[in-house]
């Protein structure tokens, strides 16, 4: 970003004077909550259509946060599904405090330990992330990012960066849904982005 | 290499490209789920009651799609028996007593639906209920999730009708395991009173479910209420009746399926969670399913730091419901409270309504649309209460045990008609909000300096934007020489929290901060290169 472009949105600074006029500046490239959240509300309401926005909304962040605590694609295509099944059947539960997407996280983030539990049950976790078979987006150095993320992470930390890179969602948001203190999540993605970026050295 | 913003556009990208596509399926295992409601009835009746029985039921079924079978039983003269299995997709069996079906009847389309062009005439009563048990499941009427089939037995049917019930729901659950469900089926007998059917017809539900459902409520152990729970799925009456413990006649092989809650250990850690209590501490645990609010919840008990704490969590999303604590040994003999650490009483919602009213000078009736809710950031359990006292709109945050106001903001909402009668003088300029101070109509909370002081009686202190540049630069770990920093106060637009907006310039990076203008929190940050 240029000066001139800061300084149009930024109020230079005056001395020692605590009390300013509060600006409101959108953020940039996050899913947006309020649009999320009046879809949950629709939904709730008995407006089936709107599962279908919410889905193209949130997909993403839903799948990676899912893909991030299971590292593995099926399982992490399951709970995708069984996510918007939940919302669907639970979205007249929800109520609107603005936090739509802590709450859809919620919902997934149980769903994808429910899978771990049936999986203890049943077989072993893959402890790499193996790109699905079908997947044929190949990158160029071979080193995608989101497998770094997978692979080099751990639990958590992948967790952190993938809800912070997808969503957009806020340390204070991904905080909560996961349960930790804001300083731990600030330092975890601190260390984690660290990690991958000596991971990536040379791979863009 | 780039900075972080470069890797998580990436990872952006390659999470998007990767998201498999489910739409459709989950749009039409929704939409299968908004056709019935996963009750799966079983009734046995008189034939004599026939004709009233399928007059009732299927205008229940024209309100409510219940899966319902009815199985009419006969000892006539030439000794055939009358099987009627209406599944609402309704069928309709009839069956001699060597448990041929000598016809086949479908009473509405949905039962067109199951019986699928199937040809039952003459096949043995097991093969036939197999075939419609299959078709049931695979028309998605009984799951994993929803597995409960209630058989009831109205009128008194004698001892062979009672042998009967049982074999059927032997054959229910064999089906069901053939498809490798774990069913339950739950058998009963009831006398179709008028009373439960004057219920049935009221909410809309079978009379066998109306019997079930008052024999919940009136055991003694629970508190339930008959519209409570005529809107739960017999899945969600099986379950909490295998909670509660209650022994109501019915005989229940099998158990309910929980696959669609969140269990037991999921309930608990977040109950710890937020009570802000570690695992370690805890020394006793219950935990249970109950139905709170007409939401199936687990009600999570526990002790922890000479505090007992309940917490209801949703057991199908994992929401925190409510959360309380209670000190144990309150106040023995007017001794002094000590306060340990660990113990957490909360103020409750009156108290803190009240002094935050006092604080604004106004009573409870001058403002309208309380919302308090009880919330856990960073550790700290705080109360969000919002409200409205003529056109603005209060927004707070505060310490739920020691009461502090930890933020708060307000803002105009001008009503319609008030807009419309302003002077355009008025209107230029800027227009008095309810707090004697100025701010620009229409945009986010703007206290000047001067209101600034006159509302702080709340003792806020924001850090400043020196100490917010100071921790931005601490965190990134740069000194202020070679850098540029611009600081602004800002709000945040998701939780209209005061923040400061810390930019700062190091070379060819720039780094954003978000700090919380009363504790110094980072709030968010993010680095990337200048392009």
């Amino acid at each position: 970003m240029t000066d001139a472009l800061l300084k149009k949105h930024i109020v230079p600074q005056r001395n020692g004077s605590d009390s300013l006029l509060f600006f409101s500046v959108p953020t940039s490239e996050r899913v947006p909550q309020d649009e999320v959240e009046k879809l949950l509300i629709e939904l709730g309401g008995g407006n089936t259509d709107a599962l279908e926005r919410l889905y193209i909304k949130t997909k993403a962040a839903v799948y990676g946060f899912a893909l991030s605590i299971l590292k593995n694609p099926h399982q992490a295509e399951d709970v995708l599904q069984d996510t918007y099944l939940k919302i669907f059947s639970a979205a007249s539960s929800y109520t609107p405090k603005g936090k739509p997407m802590a709450w859809i996280m919620t919902v997934t983030k149980n769903l994808a330990l429910m899978k771990i539990r049936e999986g203890d049950r049943f077989s072993d976790l893959p402890e790499h992330y193996e790109p699905s078979v079908e997947s044929h987006e190949v990158h160029f150095e071979n080193k995608s990012v989101l497998n770094a993320a997978l692979n080099i992470l751990s639990g958590e930390e992948s967790s952190i960066v993938i809800m912070h890179a997808v969503s957009g969602m806020k340390h204070r948001e991904i905080a909560e849904v996961m349960n930790l203190s804001l300083s731990t999540v600030l330092s975890k993605y601190n260390r984690a982005l660290k990690k991958m970026k000596s991971e990536l050295e040379g791979v863009f | 290499m780039d900075g972080y913003e470069e890797i998580e556009k990436r990872l952006k990208k390659e999470v998007e490209d990767s998201v498999p596509d489910v739409l459709d399926s989950i749009l039409e295992k929704a939409n299968r789920k908004t056709q019935p409601q996963n009750d799966n009835i079983v009734e046995f009746k008189k034939p004599a009651k026939r004709k009233s029985a399928v007059r009732v039921l299927s205008s229940v079924a024209a309100v409510f799609i219940v899966i319902l079978i009815v199985a009419v039983m006969r000892q006539s003269q030439n000794s055939t028996f009358d099987v009627e299995i209406d599944v609402n997709p309704g069928v309709v069996l009839e069956v001699n007593t060597r448990e041929k079906v000598t016809d086949v009847v479908t009473l509405n389309e949905d039962g067109e639906k199951v019986l699928d062009g199937m040809d039952l005439k003459g096949a043995n009563l097991d093969v036939a209920i197999n075939a419609l048990m299959f078709s049931i499941i695979k028309n998605g009427y009984i799951n994993e999730m929803t597995n409960s089939v209630l058989v009831t037995l109205t009128d008194e049917g004698g001892i062979s009708g009672k042998n009967f019930v049982s074999e059927i729901s032997k054959r229910i659950t064999d089906s069901l395991k053939e498809s490798s469900i774990e069913g339950s089926v739950l058998v009963q007998s009831a006398d179709k009173t008028d009373e439960l059917v004057s219920l049935s017809e009221q909410y809309g539900i079978t009379v066998g479910k109306a019997s079930l459902i008052k024999h919940l409520i009136d055991s003694e152990k629970t508190a339930f209420t008959f519209s409570q729970l005529a809107g739960l799925s017999v899945n969600e009456l099986n379950v909490l009746m295998s909670e509660q413990s209650i022994d109501n006649g019915v005989t229940v092989t099998g158990s309910a399926s929980r696959k669609a809650y969140i269990g037991e250990a999921a309930a608990e850690s977040i109950a710890y969670a937020a009570a802000n209590v570690k695992k370690e501490q805890v020394t006793k645990t219950e935990c249970k399913l109950d139905l709170d609010d007409g939401v199936l919840a687990y009600e999570v008990e526990f002790e922890a730091g000479g505090s007992e704490y309940e917490c209801d969590i949703n057991a199908l999303t994992g929401e925190v419901l409510s959360c309380k604590s209670e000190k144990e040994n309150e106040n023995e003999a007017g001794e002094p409270e000590i306060t340990v650490p660990d113990t957490i009483v909360f103020k409750t919602k009156e108290e803190i309504k009240d002094s935050i009213l006092k604080k604004n000078g106004f009573t409870a009736s001058d403002c309208r649309n309380f919302e308090i809710e009880l919330d856990y950031e960073d550790g700290i359990a705080k109360y969000e209460v919002e409200f409205i006292c003529g056109e603005t709109e209060y927004d707070y945050e505060v310490n739920a045990v020691s009461g502090k106001i930890l933020s708060y903001s307000y803002k105009n909402i001008p009503t319609q008609p008030a807009v419309a009668e302003r002077t355009s003088a008025e209107a230029s300029s800027e227009e008095p909000t309810a707090v004697t101070s100025s701010a620009p109509a229409s945009t986010i909370a703007v206290p000047t300096s001067a209101d600034e002081t006159k509302a702080s009686e709340a003792q806020q202190t924001m850090i400043g934007e020196k100490k917010a540049k100071r921790i931005a630069l601490e965190h990134a770990g740069l000194s202020d020489k070679k850098v540029k920093v611009w600081v602004k106060p800002e709000i945040d637009d998701d939780t209209r929290q005061r923040i400061y907006q810390v930019e700062i310039e190091y070379g060819e990076y720039e780094y954003e901060y978000e700090i919380d203008a009363y504790t110094g929190d980072i709030l968010d940050f993010e680095k990337e290169k200048d392009d």
